[in-house]
């Protein structure tokens, strides 16, 4: 990524919208402003400006100018905003003029971000949350980032280095004053301390095993006897005609996936063939491939109905669908016929995603990287925790201070910058 | 007037100036020793002791170079002692008590025996610059000898004022002169000075102590020696005695610390964090009731006493009230008061790795001068500076040291990196090699190194081939011992019963093995000289870690490898803070790997940095 120069990038929504803002950041910023017509900015004010083409003098918009004058802004560079009217032709216009000026060009997806860590007015673990956030898909995911972002991992890795570098410091101390009687022998506790320390992490790291289930979502599988009206069952929690309905026992052939937001979580409802003795061609690849997603779901109901035959599935959760044409009295029965007995469904399993998604959420670790430069962290920690020798005990802390220092990007912070930013979109 | 020509002077004649012309000297250079007074050549300015931790690894690297403080100590050692002795070998740094008078005679020997150097007596006040490169010393006297290269190692000579309580004097030592001439030609060739200080404490009349109400502490029963070519002591052996300050001793100091120099505000200049004052330790440590206090004898003949760890600069009738507090010394006699001294020294980045100055070529400085403390530091820099001027000198390309092999690479590396904000001293935790650095494998690291340099003499490389060739014959003799657990079960070392055959490493770095079990197994092992036992049996109680060591060292190298365009720092790096982007103006890093060490460096700089070498590059 070319890092130099004065960027310049639509960073709201795309137009048409209500208003559009233009950002730009570097050394040229109050120049490119000021060739719009736009000068005399108070810092961080916000004032309202005919903004004028730098080319032929046209007028492009009347919008709301802000300038913050750097290091103290988000990319540590100056920066000038433009709150434009939201419309494409306003915003391509601005965009392509700015753009002749020297000095100035489109910025590359992510690019105000790794300007902002670059210019260390933001941490690795907060740019990564901040890359997830923009990513998020569902509240669940949004509301996992937000927390990251507001340095809900930062602040705990940054606790943990604090403590990593006081136990080397005092293992070191020993070692090297240990002729001038003014540092205490004793240091018995380091093995505990090391070993305390090692087991936090690895806690957090344990309730992090989950994180991928909000990107994944929850998986729920329908399964049942051909016939007894699983397709409706997909259609209608999710109000969509996503699959085929016939009266013909076999309709559903291959898997029919459809994912909806329930609850801020994604959700994925899997409509299967229905199972049934003696099917043969393609009906039985069906059923086949029904057994395997009845395998990996995170959970299975069987659909059952008056007209079909029972299917001897292990379920979590039995619907005894087509309650108009009868069935038992208090069993969870629904209707295609009554709206309300499939709100009710949709909101049992609501509650059954969001519990099990809560770990998943609170995770603090969502990254590969992070995963792997703490479980090495751990193992260096626990190998100082089993050390004799107190220099083979600094030696073990000096390796998990240098896996500390990869979580925190310190090292091989080049390895991380493509990773995290690769991902972002222009503009952020 | 009157000309001499030689191929190094050397201006200064204490550890850093002794070691440098020494080695200047073995490397083929005519050399000059330049000293206000013969006598004084190889005097100890503090404390009668060579060697500790990380100190005693500098002496040994020295030796290994085959340097002379460490033969030169041990023909003067009183006193020898391992210390951390409880720790691994990595961290162990032989130390010894030095007979002041001993040490002195022996170096005036040593200096006036080397062929290629003489010594000569005088003032240097100026020196001689001929288009911008150094071309020799003039002399107060108005004598100048011409050279190839100079070198300056003057200590606390350089500007030095004394601070004792009230009164101020400028002196270079008690009772020698200070370099006033040559402080203000340097500062008016616009070299980045500074003004650190250091102190020491009164020295006490060994006959006014009550020894019989102090422990004792003795030396060690089989010592190890400083140089490895020492095979015995040569003096008398003496124990040293323990005392300490108390409350009482507390008191008189904190009401008395205003009249202290270096709390009165009398000194600015910067002193050793690691060798405080006894002043900084009451005020530090407050809630400390005491500090151990060592009785050291000045030598076999001396009736002084140097009582290591009280530094001080308060005034005399404090000192003695404040001596007289502690145990054993109701009766104690002053017959020097401690002072404190602060001196000139250069800021260190301004050097290049070879110890030379990058904007004086000629001029090469070592010791206090480049702001480190202690006597091995001095001559660690003294042998590297000498070394490097001869090479100047014989129109040789300069060589470095580096930190993955040498403690003395640490060193230089840290100060022509980051300078030294405080008084530097060496460190085993500077060391990210620690393991592999140790004391007892100096030879194995570097006198190879030193005979391509021509810096080995013969009795040295014929020691260190044979010590080799042992070492060698032992680790292939290990290699190829293959014990079953069944074997190892009957010698006491329980391993798992794998199937799997250990070999005599293994067995050695086994909690429940060592040198007893291979002996049994190799019995002509056990006629190894003892230098080259320890040493393998570090090698093998750390292999696990140097093994790691090595894969973390690569993964860093490979990294630090990026080369940094020399006209990166003028370039616009957007982003970059100001204060990084001066520190990149001042130090020129030429690799990644320097740019990471500048200390103020952050991880993002660095990586806005690495971005734009990597574009430059491609
Ligand atoms: N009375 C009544 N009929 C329903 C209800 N739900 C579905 N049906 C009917 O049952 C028949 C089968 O419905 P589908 O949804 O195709 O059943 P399926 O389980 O997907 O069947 P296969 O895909 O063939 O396995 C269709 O004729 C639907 O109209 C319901 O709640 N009440
Ligand atoms: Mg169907």
């Amino acid at each position: 990524m070319q890092l130099d120069g004065t960027i310049v990038a639509l960073s709201s929504g795309r137009p048409p919208s209500a208003i559009a803002i233009v950002r730009v950041s570097g050394a040229e910023a109050v120049a490119l402003a000021a060739s719009f017509g736009v000068t005399g900015l108070a810092p961080r004010r916000a004032s309202l400006r005919r903004l004028v083409s730098p080319l032929d003098g046209a007028l492009l918009d009347r919008a709301v100018c802000v300038h913050f004058p750097g290091p103290e802004t988000s990319t540590g560079e100056d920066i000038v905003e433009f709150h434009c009217h939201g419309s494409p032709a306003i915003v391509e216009r601005v965009l392509a003029d700015a753009v002749t000026l020297s000095g100035v060009r489109m910025a590359e997806p992510g690019e105000y971000t790794l300007r902002a860590v670059l210019n260390g007015r933001m941490g690795m673990a907060d740019a990564e949350a901040l890359a997830d956030l923009i990513e998020a898909r569902t509240e669940g995911e949004r509301r996992r980032a937000l927390r990251l972002s507001e340095g809900a991992l930062s602040m705990r890795v940054a606790e943990w280095r604090a403590r990593l570098i006081g136990l080397l410091a005092d293992a070191e101390s020993r070692l090297d004053f240990a002729d001038e009687g003014d540092v205490p022998d004793d240091l018995t506790d380091l093995a505990c301390r090391c070993d305390a320390l090692a087991r936090e992490i690895a806690t957090v790291l344990s309730d992090s095993s989950d994180a991928d289930k909000l990107t994944d979502g929850f998986h729920i599988v329908l399964t049942g006897s051909p016939n007894a009206g699983k397709s409706s069952l997909i259609n209608a929690l999710t109000a969509r005609e996503a699959a085929i309905v016939t009266p013909e026992a076999g309709t559903t052939r291959d898997v029919v996936a459809v994912t909806i937001d329930l609850g801020g979580y994604k959700v994925t409802l899997e409509d299967t063939a229905g199972l049934r003795d003696g099917a043969t061609g393609v009906e039985a690849i069906g059923i086949a491939r029904t057994r395997e997603r009845i395998a990996r779901a995170d959970l299975v109901i069987a659909v059952i109905s008056p007209d079909t035959a029972a299917t001897d599935v292990p379920a979590d959760l039995v619907v005894h669908h087509k309650a108009d044409l009868g069935g038992p009295a208090g069993a969870l029965a629904t209707s295609i016929t009554d709206p309300a007995s499939i709100d009710l469904l949709r909101d049992l399993l609501r509650e059954r995603v969001s519990e099990a998604m809560r770990p998943a959420e609170a995770a603090l670790v969502t990254r590969a990287r992070q995963r792997s430069a703490l479980g090495a962290c751990i193992a260096r920690l626990s190998d100082a925790a089993g050390e004799g020798q107190l220099e083979l005990q600094a030696e073990a802390l000096r390796l998990a201070c240098y896996e500390m220092a990869r979580m925190t990007g310190e090292i091989g912070i080049e390895d991380v910058l493509d990773d995290v930013f690769g991902r972002f979109c222009i503009g952020k | 007037m009157f000309h001499v020509k030689h191929d190094v002077v050397v201006v200064g004649a204490g550890h850093a100036g002794c070691e440098a012309a020494a080695a200047a000297a073995r490397a083929g250079a005519k050399t000059a020793l330049v000293t206000l007074n013969q006598d004084a050549i190889g005097r100890l300015s503090c404390n009668p002791a060579m060697g500790g931790i990380g100190k005693g690894h500098l002496i040994r690297e020295v030796d290994a170079l085959d340097g002379i403080i460490g033969r030169i100590s041990d023909l003067a050692g009183i006193q020898y002692r391992l210390l951390n002795r409880s720790r691994g070998p990595a961290v162990r740094g032989p130390r010894a008590q030095i007979d002041r008078a001993a040490y002195a005679a022996a170096m005036q020997a040593e200096i006036a025996a080397t062929d290629g150097l003489t010594v000569v007596e005088g003032e240097v006040a100026d020196l001689t610059v001929d288009g911008g490169v150094v071309t020799g010393v003039r002399l107060a006297d108005g004598r100048t000898l011409t050279a190839a290269a100079v070198i300056l190692t003057t200590g606390t000579f350089l500007g030095g004022v004394i601070h004792l309580g009230e009164k101020t004097w400028t002196a270079g030592r008690m009772g020698e002169a200070a370099a006033t001439d040559l402080s203000h030609r340097l500062r008016a060739l616009g070299l980045p000075m500074k003004r650190l200080k250091t102190g020491t404490p009164p020295r006490l009349a060994a006959s006014s102590i009550d020894w019989d109400a102090l422990p004792e502490q003795p030396g060690d029963a089989d010592p190890v020696f400083l140089s490895t070519m020492t095979t015995a002591p040569a003096l008398e052996q003496r124990p040293c005695h323990v005392t300490g300050t108390n409350v009482e001793t507390h008191a008189v100091i904190r009401v008395n610390l205003t009249r202290s120099a270096m709390y009165g505000g009398g000194i600015t200049g910067v002193g050793p964090r690691y060798c405080p004052s006894i002043e900084d330790k009451v005020v530090r440590f407050a809630d400390r009731e005491g500090h151990q206090v060592f009785l050291e004898p000045e030598g076999l003949t001396s009736d002084l006493i140097y009582p290591n760890g009280i530094s001080t600069s308060l005034p005399e009738d404090v000192q003695i009230a404040m001596v007289r507090s502690m145990a054993g010394c109701g009766r104690a006699e002053i017959v020097q008061p401690g002072y404190a001294i602060e001196y000139d020294a250069i800021d260190a980045r301004a050097l290049a790795p070879t110890l030379e100055l990058r904007a004086l070529p000629g001029l090469f400085l070592a010791g206090q001068i480049n702001g480190t403390t202690g006597y091995e530091e001095a001559a660690a820099q003294g042998l590297l500076a000498g070394l490097n001027a001869a090479r100047l000198a014989g129109g040789a390309q300069a060589v470095t040291m580096s930190r993955d092999v040498s403690y003395i690479g640490v060193m230089v590396d840290d100060l022509v990196t980051n300078g030294a904000d405080e008084p530097y001293r060496m460190f085993t935790s500077r060391a990210e090699n620690r393991l592999s650095l140790r004391a007892d494998n100096a030879g194995e690291r570097l006198t190879a190194w030193g005979e391509t340099h021509g810096l080995i003499g013969a009795a040295r490389k014929a020691h260190h081939a044979a010590s080799m060739a042992a070492k060698q014959a032992a680790v292939e003799r290990l290699r190829g011992l293959a014990i079953t657990p069944n074997e190892a079960a009957g010698e006491g070392v329980g391993i798992n019963r794998d199937g799997r055959r250990r070999d005599g490493f293994e067995l050695l770095s086994h909690p429940e093995g060592g040198w007893r079990v291979v002996d049994r197994f190799c019995p002509d092992l056990e006629t190894l000289p003892r230098e080259v036992r320890d040493s393998l049996e570090a090698d093998a109680l750390y292999r696990t870690y140097t093994d790691r060591q090595m894969t973390v060292a690569a993964e860093t190298r490979a990294a630090d490898a990026l080369a940094i365009p020399q006209d990166l720092a003028e370039q616009p790096i957007p982003g970059l803070s100001n204060e990084l982007r001066q520190k990149l103006i001042a130090r020129r890093p030429a690799t990644i790997g320097e740019a990471r060490r500048i200390s103020g460096m952050t991880p993002a700089g660095l990586a806005l940095i690495a971005a734009h070498a990597r574009r430059a590059v491609a």
